[in-house]
């Protein structure tokens, strides 16, 4: 567990990751895993805080407790708990600029490339604390993979799009498989099966970013992070990725960022909002089950959100 | 494939639609025989289950509430969260118009007065005809069975009228301090229960036609 002011440190150099193994968050550097921060302390912030949350009733994947990050002396996150529910959809919702796509490059230590970003408190993952320096960020990427706003397939064809992540990982099996099973989890396989050598930039936006998705699966990643992902696309393909997102939560955890709040209702399970104060430092206001922050908001600041009284 | 969750909550709340009329349909067929062979313990089943029946309803308001709040259904989609809300308030009605049958059984006890009306079992037949047809219509979207099933309720209302004649006429004649004067009334409140879930499926059909067309009418304005 990092304690403030040692958890600024970055991570360790890259390991290289052996063929079909799953890389090791623990490098042989990293210190002793600390216990893990009882509920005490969690009501601590909790009230501190004043954010509202619901106790989950599910396998946890990720368990956030006091991350804060800051992009130099400013401060642009502010002690966020709760747990991240395992093969569900968590959707991430509030107004720009309150920290949501900074709290979801905290999973898989997007912001270490960022040279003035620091992160306090724990995010634990299968007993581990992701801030933690010891923790390889080139192997947590390749289980907590990400998919971006704007579709960026590689300038290659669908297949080496596809075959890429493995292939960097050293994959040693049956490449033609691995693509064929990842394009059909993605419901892209019956649209390109017979272009697999065309260019991946060929495809429409939509279809771009199902690739992006097969991409990410094609690593074997155990939560998926999306960023956006269909705020470039026209609705049918925006409710093609929505109706994709809920199939693989049959396998995978996800996490969306979305400033479509329609989007977080429809897609997600469970869904946390955000809000930043005027010195535009980001907190959680609320998280709870999805069908709940949508009928029945237990703080007021998330009513006016999702009802469009806000600002 | 598109909107798979949103087609899943739909057929979920439809299926629910469908258990809940056929609770009530069920509900009023006891509360008829326990009316006709006075079998106190099928009278009490009826009125003990109507606590079920509301649960049911409140159970599925709220899944369309959820849907509606997540799922954001615009045109047929919305035009059938919204009549299902209001089916369900038919629905519950007539499980309480079942349960006042019921009731009736009860307060009648061992009287066999009120057996005497055979009209009273053809009305159920046909109250619990329109019922099951009202809900077919809706989930089938079919306009022209909905009107179809509106038409009898004019049917109903004879029958209804037959009874009141027929009551009336009984306590006319009747001594002032006769002990049949409590199972007439009870009889007439029978048959005005009965009556009444006629009109509610009527308002189950209006549903389906609105579901259909777009268009919010009133089909069928009872005479009661």
């Amino acid at each position: 567990m990092a304690e403030p002011g040692t958890s600024g440190q970055k991570a360790g150099g890259v390991v290289t990751i052996a063929p079909d193994e799953r890389p090791d968050l623990e490098t042989p550097r990293d210190e002793p895993a600390a216990e893990r921060r009882g509920s005490d302390l969690f009501e601590e912030i909790e009230d501190a805080r004043g954010a509202v949350r619901h106790e989950l009733d599910a396998e946890i994947a990720l368990e956030l407790r006091g991350l804060s990050v800051f992009y130099g002396s400013f401060m642009a996150l502010d002690s966020v708990s709760f747990d991240v529910p395992k093969q569900e959809v968590t959707a991430l919702i509030g107004p720009s600029g309150c920290g949501k796509s900074t709290l979801l490059r905290c999973f898989n230590r997007m912001n270490d490339l960022i040279p003035t970003a620091r992160m306090e408190g724990s995010i634990m993952f299968e007993g581990r604390n992701l801030l933690d320096a010891g923790i390889d960020s080139v192997g947590i990427r390749r289980r907590i993979g990400m998919v971006f706003q704007k579709p960026n397939p590689f300038p290659k064809s669908i297949f080496a799009n596809v075959a890429f992540g493995p292939k960097i990982n050293g994959y040693k099996g049956d490449m033609p498989a691995l693509v064929e099973e990842s394009l059909r989890r993605a419901a892209l396989w019956d649209e390109v099966k017979d272009d697999l050598d065309k260019s991946a930039l060929a495809l429409s936006g939509g279809q771009q970013q199902r690739l992006c998705i097969a991409r990410a699966i094609a690593v074997q990643p155990e939560i998926i992070l999306m960023d956006e992902p269909a705020s470039a696309l026209d609705p049918v393909a925006t409710l093609k990725i929505e109706d994709l997102m809920r199939e693989l939560a049959e396998d995978y955890t996800i996490i969306v960022v979305t400033h479509n709040m329609q989007q977080a209702a429809r897609v997600s399970s469970y869904t946390a909002f955000l809000l930043a104060g005027e010195e535009r430092t980001g907190r959680l206001v609320e998280f709870g089950p999805t069908q709940e922050i949508f009928t029945n908001p237990t703080d007021r600041r998330t009513e006016d959100y999702i009802t469009g009284r806000y600002g | 494939m598109p909107r798979t969750l949103l087609t899943e909550s739909q057929t979920h709340a439809e299926d629910g639609v469908r258990l809940l009329s056929s609770r009530v349909d069920k509900a009023i067929t006891d509360a008829m025989e326990a009316l006709r062979t006075r079998d106190m313990r099928l009278a009490r089943a009826v009125v003990e289950g109507d606590a079920e029946v509301n649960e049911q309803r409140y159970a599925l308001e709220e899944e369309v509430l959820q849907m509606m709040a997540t799922q954001a259904p615009v045109a047929s989609d919305l035009r059938e969260s919204v009549s299902i809300l209001s089916i369900v308030s038919d629905l519950e009605r007539i499980g309480d118009h079942a349960e006042g049958i019921a009731r009736i059984a009860q307060f009648l006890g061992d009287d066999p007065v009120a057996l005497t009306e055979p009209d009273l079992w053809v009305m159920a037949q046909r109250v619990q005809r329109m019922l099951r047809e009202s809900i077919e219509s809706f989930l089938e979207r079919d306009e022209s069975a909905a009107r179809a099933t509106c038409d009898l309720d004019d049917e109903v209302d004879e029958i209804y009228d037959r009874i009141h004649r027929h009551v009336i006429q009984q306590l006319a004649g009747l001594p002032h301090d006769a002990r049949e004067f409590d199972a007439y009334t009870h009889l007439l409140w029978a048959s005005h229960n009965l009556e009444r879930i006629g009109d509610r499926a009527t308002n189950i059909c209006e549903r389906a036609i609105f579901l259909v067309t777009g268009r919010l009418e009133e089909i069928n304005v009872s005479r009661y």
